[in-house]
């Protein structure tokens, strides 16, 4: 048996199902890791031992009576702090709610609930899903597994630490401007964005209600399939959720990527912004690859990334306000600084502000359909730069925003981010996979087919 | 940034006051001035030339806004 704090979902789910791996000795073996290593990463606010030992006592008596549920039977996860389980406490990394426990789960907790899932804790986030990183909160910033003194990118960081540190196999997180594949991309594993309104966000903390998604993060792809399959499904307590059927996400994950047609947004990362010269060219080589495989890859030309960002920081900044305002007239100085600096141009955006945003973005959709007429998935980079250090906060400052994520949180559409090598000094490098609205499945094909090529999700952190 | 914003340190106070944001501390105070002036940014390249008949993407349909 391999090491367990390396094993992925489909591995380890095998081993259960064959009563080979017990899920009781999964989460201590898991548990020991994080005990051992979380003084350094920060991953975890809140280990939820006491759940986790009797939830997977549950799925081992259970799978013992011939009760196997599927793959998620008995495989340990963690959730970002802004997603509800009943009885334990949801803090968002924030002062505003301490004390503030769950009275019941959220739809995505149900769901991995009732596939048996074990949850492991709740994990560190940037205040609300927005500021960050904060020195000033009462739970310091998680840590990136590839180098200590860097930076894991946000919100979602210590979901993507800890599956990035072997503290578990998988984690959910949220994304709204990419908070999901930005701490995935710079701790080295692979995060998906799906469609708006593919997962319920029914008990998870908003961000940004028009943008705000749920979303998984794995080591590889086909468990990140394996985990967006369980949680993707109506739910009619969110209003925003679709009524799309929720496939087998992972049943053509490996038809391969002969003939697919894909489109190379290159302008993003060349001509928009400027991209780090390994960035780009670890993109360009992931292109060649999935050509290589017998792809066709083509330029594909969409709005310029100003425009997204434009729309997309109205969008943000005009509905964030709207969740916080309350707070921010009675209880300003229990914000950190740097959520507060945030919020606070909220109060300045102007109803037509906001009406020209939400026009913009019909018009982005649009183009973007149009566009995509002739191609299967779109392949950008993430972030345009490598993980910068954590503690050079002009450094965080310049590079967190240059990053070509926002457009398929506007566009509504699925985005993966996944390794695609390291630069010289050891830090992982990210490209992502774009695809139709509710296409996911075409996403995991292509991102599977080169992960399998390229075989960087072989390679583990420096760290334990 | 556009017509219409607020510029001056006592229109920026006079707005937190009539908004109910009276709990500030002056360091608080001075973030949301410099909010203020930051809004040029956060606007900077939002179009507003869109015809007048221009609907928007309607928010949590926002995936289904083309053709529609």
């Amino acid at each position: 048996m391999s090491d367990l704090a390396w094993m992925g979902i489909a591995e380890a789910a095998a081993l259960i199902r064959e009563r080979r791996l017990s899920p009781v000795e999964y989460v201590e073996a898991l548990y020991r890791r994080s005990d051992a290593l979380d003084g350094d990463v920060h991953a975890y606010i809140h280990p939820t031992r006491e759940l986790a030992l009797r939830q997977a006592g549950e799925a081992a008596a259970e799978i013992a009576g011939g009760g196997y549920r599927g793959a998620l039977h008995g495989i340990p996860y963690g959730l970002k702090d802004i997603i509800d389980c009943a009885g334990v406490p949801t803090t968002a990394h924030s002062r505003i709610l301490a004390g503030n426990v769950a009275a019941t789960d959220a739809a995505v907790t149900e769901r991995l609930s009732a596939a048996g899932g074990v949850l492991m804790g709740k994990m560190a986030t940037h205040e609300f899903a927005l500021g960050g990183p904060s020195f000033d909160l009462p739970w310091p910033p998680p840590r990136n597994p590839w180098s200590l003194d860097h930076f894991t990118g946000g919100s979602s960081s210590g979901s993507a630490a800890a599956v990035a540190a072997g503290f578990l196999p998988a984690a959910l997180g949220t994304d709204t401007g990419g908070s999901v594949r930005g701490p995935a991309s710079l701790c080295g594993i692979v995060g998906m964005k799906p469609t708006y309104g593919r997962v319920s966000r029914r008990g998870v903390f908003p961000l940004a209600f028009s943008l705000d998604t749920v979303g998984p993060l794995t080591r590889s792809v086909e468990d990140n399939a394996l985990l967006l399959s369980a949680i993707a499904g109506h739910d009619p307590g969110d209003p925003a959720s679709s009524r799309e059927p929720a496939p087998d996400l992972a049943a053509d994950l490996r038809a391969g990527v002969r003939g697919l047609r894909i489109g190379l947004i290159r302008h993003f990362y060349a001509d928009d912004m400027e991209a780090h010269p390994e960035v780009a060219g670890a993109v360009e080589e992931a292109a060649g690859v999935l050509a290589r495989l017998g792809a066709r890859v083509e330029p594909l030309e969409l709005e310029r990334l100003g425009l997204y960002a434009a729309c997309s920081r109205t969008l943000i900044t005009s509905e964030a306000y709207a969740v916080h305002e309350r707070w921010l007239r009675e209880r300003p100085g229990d914000y950190g600084a740097s959520l507060r600096q945030r919020l606070l141009p909220g109060a300045f955006v102007r109803a037509v502000d906001y009406v020209h945003a939400v026009r913009l973005r019909r018009e982005l959709v649009e183009q973007f359909e149009s566009a995509m007429g002739a191609f299967d998935v779109a392949v950008t980079v993430s972030s345009m730069d490598p993980p910068p250090p954590i503690e050079d906060a002009d450094e965080v400052a310049r590079t967190y925003p240059r990053q070509a994520r926002q457009p398929f949180n506007v566009l509504g559409v699925p985005a993966l981010a996944l390794p695609v090598g390291f630069t010289r000094s050891g830090l992982p490098l990210s490209m992502q996979i774009a695809g139709r609205a509710f296409d996911e499945a075409t996403v995991y094909r292509a991102a599977h087919a080169y992960e399998q090529e390229a075989g960087w999700a072989a390679r583990r952190p420096p760290i334990g | 940034m556009p017509e219409g914003y607020l510029r001056t340190r006592e229109e920026i106070e006079a707005f937190a006051e009539r908004t109910g944001l009276t709990s500030f501390t002056p360091e608080q105070m001075e973030e949301f001035a410099h909010a203020a002036r930051y809004m040029g940014d956060l606007l900077a390249g939002l179009p507003r030339a869109f015809p007048a008949t221009r609907e928007p993407a309607h928010v949590f349909r926002a995936r289904e806004g083309a053709g529609e």
